[in-house]
């Protein structure tokens, strides 16, 4: 788990003492997130590239980056785990590769060197890399299946830079970070994230998950995937003890995989199914007695905290709990912005933020159940979506899932936006929305079914994984998710729809397997997750008016909304309207804020 | 399944073979991955954009009979190509094989104009066939005929001059649907086109087929200009493969069959893995991928299960191959009530 860096002159256009020197300035700007080791290279002519070490696996230097292979064609930055490298390094072995390590960086460049692109669909794991053809004279970019890992990328004077972190990147930019991006904006406002390739600043791009950018020195660029998630129509019947059959066999393997560190490890456990289950599996099929960790607020009603306690104490894990308090929000006000790398309206990124601080102090891997909830249909805002679809049939299923994003899921509603917003409005509709709308087509599909692709691609990766990397690096926390491996996608993918909601149950293919290793009364009921509770809010209004000011304020100096004073006057009095925009807005200002995009 | 509904339709015992089988009794040579086909395909190399002459000058002289046959239209058009192969020209490749004789295409192709009509409203078919062929009794205000001086032993190559000569004429004014004449409009089509693209493909899974398959595909009338260039590309790929030594040993002569569909699959090489959640450009227009189980229905092929209930949420039902049994099946029904009346 590391930061990476790249710059590449296109067409010949940059010099490499240029290149040099950028690369080397992303990398520092990303420090956090590699405190173990640093280095570069460059090939003295065209490219260089800067990498932040977090050792997880060979602490010795024998894993340093970057990396170059035997032949030194090629040069690596990376950041990830391959969680199958020993089974990839004896298949390569075998095809006449030698190792001088135990690092799966040397096992992921021989792997590109074997199979090329093909390689990407052997990996199990998360990363997010940077590869340099000497031969070729190209760089490949690219980011694993599900967007565990974040790289951005931006054309600048003649160069291509890439980086792990957007602030990274945007802060090398020659000529200054560039604006608020209009469209970026109306995304993150209507979705409290900004789906890939958009970001919130203008000519920054977010690679897409699973996806595989080879840029040539000539400036030509091609693009290629290598996975593909969808639900399976007309799957075949299965029993829901069956299907907790086999994802019990699925899940325990990959979680078995992602316990393999030469450091301590720990688990993220709320009183939720996803973390339950993991943390079940790990103590009661693999023997494994994990540290873990939760977060509750002080002064709340509602939180994970006792639930979480029971849970490990029926399972013999070592317990640990945070509690978020006033002095925390305090002490956040002045920094948080700084945090967001990119902004991020989530409200669990406070308390996830503040457990992961405290995390590290005693593990440097944690496991988390992200991913369970668009996998298994976990999110009770999908329940009504059947309902909505039967009331009022859309001949245009972008329709259908403007009608999601304006009742189930309101951060901003598209409707309260679209007078502020109209070419950026229009846009979202034509891009995005006609992007997904294939799921609401698909035959057979429950609701849940439909809304959990949707996340899958864009929720997940837009606003989950960005949250759990974004605050979990911030420590050097590197966090592995047991449910985004191959074989657990695609028994989600093959489960039919009463497997995945059941009438008003959620995932109950995870509760029939968490039954099992947990007392009945310890599976949780419904979700509650580690987002800041309203309760919470209300009874620290004080610190979040503050922190709202602060961020109008800051938002109100940038030269966007300076040039669109009456949208952003309109945004200010609709902010407070409900806790999602609140904090949205908030968190966008405290980030503005923190960049210095206020003027 | 098959083989019964084919014996049952026909009234004689049938074997199913080709791809529906799962392996050819007794093949001559080797089935290789389709996949190494279709890379094979894919990497081939033209000097150039332009066309092989004799394709040029064919797309250039079908092009004047799609701008002559033009019609000015409300709803959608809709490119449908048949001719009737010779009766000596079987479709006998390593991994296609069927017998067109075997089926009344005229009954076929009159279903498929009933369903259009059913599901399309204002739709306007271009029915492409050979010069005073029967097909021309379906002539309608809504079904315009055009007549080709096509060579009806090559009709996957025709297919392709003509779809690109459609798309360069005057009659590609409206959003356009290619279905082969053997799937059937089930739903409205008209919404696929708020997806955003140029051109979608649909797509399937199975170790023998090629993930994409060319009997649905939906051309936007918005950048004409870009589906111009994505058939071009097409239409230049299919030239190549006339002349590759490795298709040609493969395959044989491609024109009669399998190279409509290599040459549109060696183009969304690129785009593979399949995904309906990517858009994509492929030879400079904005693509996207559909699944066949939606958008190109087809029951019981490659390896996925698939289930004929919520057949009406389908857009297009799909009667491939010895599929076409069920109509024959269907028409006996007809007339067997129509004669009890």
């Amino acid at each position: 788990m590391c930061g990476i860096a790249a710059a590449l002159s296109i067409a010949g256009a940059a010099r490499v003492e240029s290149l040099r020197e950028l690369a080397g300035r992303m990398a520092r700007a990303q420090a956090h997130r590699g405190p173990d080791g640093a280095g570069e290279w460059d090939d003295g002519r065209a490219c260089a590239l800067a990498h932040r070490r977090l050792a997880v696996i060979d602490l010795s230097p024998g894993g340093r980056q970057p990396m170059q292979d035997a032949g030194q064609r090629y040069t690596i930055v990376y950041n990830g785990e391959l969680y199958n490298f020993e089974a990839l390094r004896a298949e390569l072995a075998a095809l006449g590769h030698r190792f001088t390590s135990r690092s799966d960086t040397e096992v992921l460049l021989a792997a590109w060197g074997q199979w090329g692109l093909d390689c990407f669909r052997r990996f199990d794991g998360m990363f997010a890399l940077a590869i340099y053809d000497r031969l070729d004279r190209k760089l490949v970019l690219a980011r694993d299946c599900a967007g565990e890992k974040p790289l951005y990328y931006a054309r600048r004077n003649g160069m291509l830079l890439a980086a792990s972190e957007l602030r990274a990147l945007a802060s090398c930019l020659p000529g200054g970070s560039p604006e608020l991006d209009a469209r970026g904006v109306f995304d993150y406002l209507a979705l409290r994230y900004v789906p890939p390739p958009r970001t919130i600043l203008r000519d920054i791009h977010s690679l897409e998950p699973a996806t595989v950018l080879v840029v040539s020195e000539g400036g030509g660029e091609e693009r290629r995937g290598f996975h593909a998630f969808d639900r399976v129509v007309d799957p075949p019947a299965t029993s829901l003890d069956e299907a907790a059959d086999a994802l019990e066999s699925a899940l325990t393997s990959s979680l078995e995989r992602r316990l393999i560190a030469d450091v301590p490890v720990g688990v993220f456990l709320s009183s939720g199914v996803d973390s339950s289950l993991v943390c079940a599996l790990a103590a009661r099929k693999l023997g494994r007695g994990m540290r873990s960790f939760c977060a509750g607020f002080a002064g709340g009603d509602e939180d994970e905290t006792i639930a979480a306690r029971r849970i490990a104490q029926a399972l013999g894990l070592e317990h640990r709990e945070y509690s978020v308090s006033s002095a925390d929000l305090l002490s956040l006000a002045a920094d948080f912005g700084a945090c967001l790398d990119e902004p991020n309206g989530d409200r669990s990124c406070v308390p996830v933020y503040l457990l992961a601080r405290e995390m590290r102090r005693e593990v440097t891997v944690a496991i988390s159940g992200d991913g369970a909830d668009e996998l298994f249909c976990g999110y009770t805002r999908y329940l009504g979506f059947d309902e909505a679809l039967r009331r009022a049939p859309a001949p245009d299923p972008r329709d259908a899932l403007e009608l999601y994003y304006e009742r189930a899921l309101p951060v901003f509603p598209p409707s309260t936006l679209k007078p502020l917003f109209a070419e950026e409005c229009a846009a979202w509709r034509d891009d995005f929305l006609s992007l997904y709308a294939p799921v609401v087509a698909r035959p057979g599909w429950s609701g849940p079914q439909r809304l959990s692709v949707l996340d899958y691609h864009s929720y997940l990766p837009g606003a989950v994984l960005a949250k759990v990397d974004r605050m979990c690096m911030r420590h050097a926390l590197e966090v592995r998710t047991p449910y985004l491996e191959a074989s657990v996608l695609k028994l989600a993918a093959g489960l039919p729809p009463d497997l995945c909601a059941d009438g008003r149950t959620l995932k109950p293919v995870l509760r029939r397997l968490l039954e099992r290793h947990l007392p009945a009364g310890l599976v949780a009921a419904r979700k509650i997750g580690f987002g800041m509770p309203q309760d919470f809010m209300q009874a620290h209004r004080a610190q979040f008016a503050s922190m709202f000011a602060v961020a109008c304020e800051a938002l109100r100096a940038t030269p966007f909304f300076s040039a669109r004073t009456e949208a952003f006057e309109r945004l200010v009095a609709l902010a407070p309207g409900n806790v999602n925009s609140l904090w949205a807005f908030t968190a966008l200002g405290l980030w503005a804020q923190s960049c210095g995009l206020a003027r | 399944m098959l083989s019964r509904l084919a014996s049952f339709a026909s009234g004689s015992d049938l074997t199913i073979f080709g791809k529906e089988a799962a392996l050819d009794a007794a093949p001559s040579q080797a089935e290789l991955p389709i996949m190494e086909i279709v890379a094979h395909a894919a990497a081939l190399e033209a000097g150039g954009d332009a066309l092989a002459d004799a394709t040029r000058v064919r797309v250039a002289a079908y092009a004047e009979r799609f701008s002559a046959a033009a019609r000015p239209v409300q709803g959608i058009n809709v490119f449908v190509y048949h001719v009737d192969l010779p009766a000596d020209a079987r479709i006998d490749y390593i991994d296609a094989k069927l017998s067109p004789g075997e089926f009344d295409y005229l009954d076929i192709v009159a279903r498929f104009v009933a369903r259009v009509r059913a599901h399309c409203r204002q739709a306007m078919i271009y029915l492409v066939t050979s010069p005073g062929a029967r097909y021309r009794e379906l002539a309608a205000p809504d079904v315009s005929v055009v007549e080709l001086p096509a060579d009806p032993a090559q009709p996957m190559y025709e297919r392709a001059c003509a779809l690109l000569a459609y798309a360069e004429s005057r009659a590609f004014s409206r959003d356009t649907v290619f279905l082969d004449s053997d799937a059937f409009v089930n739903r409205s089509l008209e919404p696929v086109f708020s997806l955003g693209f140029d051109v979608a493909l649909t797509y399937r899974e199975g170790p023998r087929l090629m993930p994409v398959n060319e009997g649905a595909m939906f051309l936007a009338a918005s950048r004409p200009e870009a589906v111009r260039a994505f058939l071009r590309r097409r239409t230049q790929i299919y030239d190549l493969l006339l002349d590759d030594p490795f298709v040609t040993r493969y395959y044989g002569d491609v024109r009669r069959w399998r190279g409509g569909q290599l040459s549109l699959n060696a183009l969304a090489y690129p785009l593979f893995p399949c995904s309906p959640y990517r858009a994509w450009e492929a030879a400079g227009a904005r693509v996207r991928l559909l699944p066949c189980d939606t958008y190109n229905f087809t029951a019981g092929e490659g390896e996925a299960p698939s289930s004929l209930d919520r057949l009406d949420e389908r857009h297009v039902v799909h009667f491939k191959g010895q599929r076409k049994y069920a109509l024959a099946l269907a028409a006996r029904a007809e007339r067997g009530a129509a004669a009890a009346r």
